[in-house]
């Protein structure tokens, strides 16, 4: 930890520093505003804070990366003594990779697709003229052995698309280890990683800090990974820190309300017992008789796969029933199976073996399952990401009428009555109609997408991570326009989520895929706080906060 | 592989339409080649000459036998005779080839270098209005007619600096001029696409990691993003080569140089039908050969593309 002597000349000091961003055609705006933290050497400093609140800018300060349109207009950032800000661009790039060593936030696209990762991974020490080529392949691999890659030899002329992205994500550190920086900037380093895997990632910066007496500012928006990692936090809104101090002290006392938002809604605040525990009394309101309305029997899909290996089993004889009003959470990591199981659901993607069928009626992956009667219409999916999900060029009244007018809804007139109230239901003002998805902010853009899945008054609605691209306080908005629809219309879900806080809060009926296996199924409470399995067991334990925090335990 | 053997299959079907195209182009076209040995006949029994050579010719047998004729004789790799020169077609046009096919691949070759360069330039520079101006070349370079770019490349070379002879001027340098005229088109096509990919590859988050590990503007352009915004280019080289062939006929019109272009236009003229054949059938072959060259290059390039089995 940190003694007195270094505090006084920490290794990092961003001082007051305030970046605008200048637009075309308009006044510039403000995006960072006096902005002041230390980092010390052998500790991690968090920087917590919503998308847009200039988190991510204050790490591009540091490494002076800002956007062409950035810039500077007070303050400085200073290394170990000396001043970064102000430096011409050459210098920096001196500074850049040897001194300041980067994690990008997701591993796989962070890596360039066309090199092996080893010629990658060596390109700071090339960049820097420290090692000889041959020496540098040696380097490389002396660091993959000790980020934990296995088999590093082997491993030296792999391609990204064949790595996991935990392990891309450890190349990447290895990357930025080679260097010996003395401080290393995260930003969102485990976001795109199952929490599995999010956790070893954590534990290997931890012992980095321990090992190389390094310095890390890790930028994130979970307060749960803060808390659990860091020594000292640094909350922004608005571009402005509104909190920060020790970690500890942090957590026990927010202060102010937006972090004490952020903390109840990370995953720190996650209580499994008590979310799952008040969905119960939903549970109990569904009458024991209500009708099945999603039931499938022995469902299984393999994929072909590349010659040599056998083919991949994506979906082995999955079995289950979604009663009426009710939802169903299907839980696992990336691969397990999750989205083809419910491509299957929907028709989407023929089975290989198993049936599944909708209020009685076998899912057929045909034409005639479209229109008004047909399946297709009573099946309807909101996806993950509302940025991808909705074309950019579309209005919003054009989107609502898309499905109307493929499933045959009825004249114009009709049409635009129903997206009128499609909006007020999903709560949205009437004005949205005629704008872009492109203007609309992602809270707004995934009630768009909820909208557009209730347009053709669907049965059941499949909804795959429709809150883990969002804010954590717009999760929250989100998963109450869930809960209020389902109540009102007597929906049925089908939710998938790698997030088992989320899990706990909306499923009746909790399904575990591994390796596109069932391993449990039953209750939500059950499961969740009783698991049978190991496997649920570790999913549990992964979850950040589920341990004390990090300095509470060193102090 | 199999998908490779399918590949193989489109490109004979797209070998036998050329070739079935190209016959019946001629044969509808109004005159035939026995007016062309006719052409300076005078007085009264033109016709009866006219008879006399079609039926020489074969030209007044059904047009279904003509074809059926020169199809199976060209898959025996004979096309027959040329009209005029009478010797086999095939040997008029290997004759011609290697003048084409120096201008060509010189053609690719200056194509391929100056597109990419110039990609590559407008990426590292830093002035706006030097960037503005570069940006400006390629959409202009891929506009000009390529008998305009040649015509005006002989005026100054030609008539001005003195440097080549005007009429089919065979050292090196005339080589070069043309060649260069036969790329201005190629090049800025090239650089168009690898303009723009190069921009959408710059902005992907590896090039953000990259200058984070405190590599140069070069390197980054260079090393990291040119290989991706390649592969896009690599396939556009298949159609580049299809303009190529078609090009070196105006440049070679341009520049009196008697390559297969001259040729394939006397031939057109003369409705030399077996002369016309071999050069469209070659074309093909070469055209359809360049593409599967291309496909099979891909994999290689980017190791996420395989041969699906």
């Amino acid at each position: 930890m940190s003694s007195p002597e270094q505090e006084d000349t920490p290794l990092l000091r961003v001082r007051d520093v305030s970046v605008e961003f200048a637009l075309p055609g308009r006044a510039a705006t403000p995006v960072l505003d006096r902005v002041s933290l230390d980092v010390s050497a052998g500790s991690i400093r968090a920087v917590v804070g919503e998308s847009g609140s200039g988190k991510s800018t204050l790490g591009r300060v540091v490494t002076g990366t800002l956007a062409e349109n950035g810039r500077i207009t007070a303050g400085e950032v200073v290394l170990g003594g000396r001043a970064l800000t102000g430096l011409p661009e050459r210098q920096y790039r001196a500074v850049r990779g040897k001194e300041i060593g980067y994690i990008p936030q997701d591993a796989r696209l962070g890596l360039n697709p066309l090199l092996p990762v080893g010629v990658q991974a060596a390109e700071p020490l090339r960049a820097h003229g420290l090692a000889s080529r041959a020496e540098r392949r040696e380097r490389v691999i002396d660091l993959f052995a000790k980020v934990g890659l296995r088999d590093p030899e082997r491993l030296y002329g792999r391609y990204p698309h064949e790595l996991s992205g935990g392990m891309c994500q450890r190349v990447l550190i290895a990357a930025a280890m080679s260097t010996r920086p003395r401080l290393l900037i995260a930003d969102e380093p485990t976001t795109a990683l199952d929490v599995t895997v999010q956790k070893t990632i954590l534990d290997l910066l931890s012992s980095l800090v321990e090992t190389e007496d390094l310095g890390i500012l890790l930028i994130t928006h979970d307060l749960g990974i803060a808390a659990e990692r860091t020594d000292d936090i640094a909350v922004v809104k608005d571009g402005r820190i509104v909190r920060s101090g020790r970690t500890d002290e942090v957590v026990a006392e927010p202060g102010d309300p937006y972090t004490e938002n952020l903390l109840r809604s990370s995953s720190l605040g996650f209580s499994g017992r008590r979310a799952a525990t008040a969905r119960l009394e939903y549970s109990r309101t569904v009458p024991a008789d209500a009708p099945v309305v999603v039931e499938a029997k022995g469902v299984g899909k393999t994929f072909p796969s590349r010659r040599g290996s056998d083919p991949v089993t994506a979906v082995a004889d999955a079995s289950f029933q979604v009663r009426k009003g009710t939802t169903l959470g299907i839980v696992g990591e990336s691969g397990s199976g999750k989205t083809t199981l419910v491509r299957v659901l929907a028709g989407l993607t023929p089975a290989d073996a198993g049936s599944v069928e909708i209020d009685g009626e076998p899912v057929v992956h045909h034409r005639r399952a479209a229109g008004q009667s047909g399946l297709y219409r009573r099946v309807q999916m909101v996806y993950q990401d509302p940025f991808a999900s909705l074309n950019p060029r579309s209005t919003v009244r054009s989107i609502l009428d898309e499905p109307l007018r493929g499933h045959r809804y009825g004249p114009a007139p009709e049409r635009a009555r129903r997206i009128t109230e499609l909006l007020e239901v999903t709560g949205l003002p009437a004005s949205v109609a005629d704008r872009y998805t492109a203007e609309l902010s992602g809270g707004q853009r995934q009630r768009v997408a909820i909208a557009r899945a209730l347009a053709p008054r669907p049965d059941v609605v499949i909804l795959d991570e429709p809150v883990s691209a969002l804010d954590v306080s717009v999760q929250r908005q989100i998963l109450d326009l869930l809960a209020t629809l389902q109540r009102e219309l007597t929906l049925t879900y089908v939710f998938i989520s790698h997030d088992l806080g989320v899990i706990a809060e909306v499923s009746d009926e909790v399904v575990v895929l591994r390796h596109g296996h069932i391993v449990e199924r039953g209750r939500a409470l059950g499961v969740l706080t009783d698991p049978r399995t190991d496997y649920v067991k570790r999913l549990l334990a992964s979850i950040p906060g589920a341990v004390a925090p990090r300095s509470a335990l060193s102090s | 592989m199999a998908r490779y053997g399918l590949r193989l299959l489109y490109g004979v079907i797209v070998v036998w339409g050329a070739f079935t195209g190209a016959f019946f182009l001629l044969y509808v076209v109004p005159g035939d080649a026995a007016g062309g040995l006719t052409a300076g006949a005078d007085g009264g029994d033109v016709k009866h000459l006219l008879a006399e050579q079609r039926e020489l010719l074969g030209l007044d047998r059904p047009v279904y036998v003509q074809y059926w004729d020169a199809l199976t004789g060209a898959l025996h790799g004979d096309f027959g005779q040329s009209i005029y020169q009478r010797r086999p077609a095939v040997d008029v046009y290997v004759e011609s080839f290697p003048e084409t096919l120096q201008l060509a691949l010189l053609g690719l070759l200056l194509a391929v270098v100056l597109g990419v360069t110039l990609s590559v330039v407008i990426e590292l520079t830093h002035w706006k209005w030097a960037r503005e101006l570069l940006i400006s070349l390629p959409p202009i370079a891929v506009s000009l007619p390529p008998f305009l770019v040649g015509l005006v490349l002989l005026q100054v070379f030609a008539f001005q600096l003195h440097w080549i002879d005007a009429v089919s001027d065979r050292g090196l340098g005339g080589l070069l001029v043309a060649s260069v005229a036969l790329a201005v088109a190629g090049g800025g096509s090239i650089s168009q696409l690898l303009t723009a990919n190069l921009r959408a590859a710059l902005t992907s988050p590896y090039i953000e990691t990259a200058r984070n590990w405190g590599l140069s503007r070069f390197d980054i352009v260079v090393r990291h993003a040119l290989k991706n915004a390649a592969l896009p280019v690599v396939t556009s080289l298949g159609t580049t080569v299809g303009v190529m062939v078609g090009g070196t006929v105006l440049t070679e019109t341009v520049f009196s140089r008697l390559g297969v272009g001259r040729l394939v236009v006397d031939a057109v003229n003369g409705r030399d039908m077996p002369v016309v054949l071999v050069a469209v059938t070659i074309s093909a072959v070469i055209f359809v050969v360049v593409n599967l060259v291309v496909d099979a290059l891909y994999p290689l390039l980017d190791k996420r593309i395989r041969w699906e089995g």
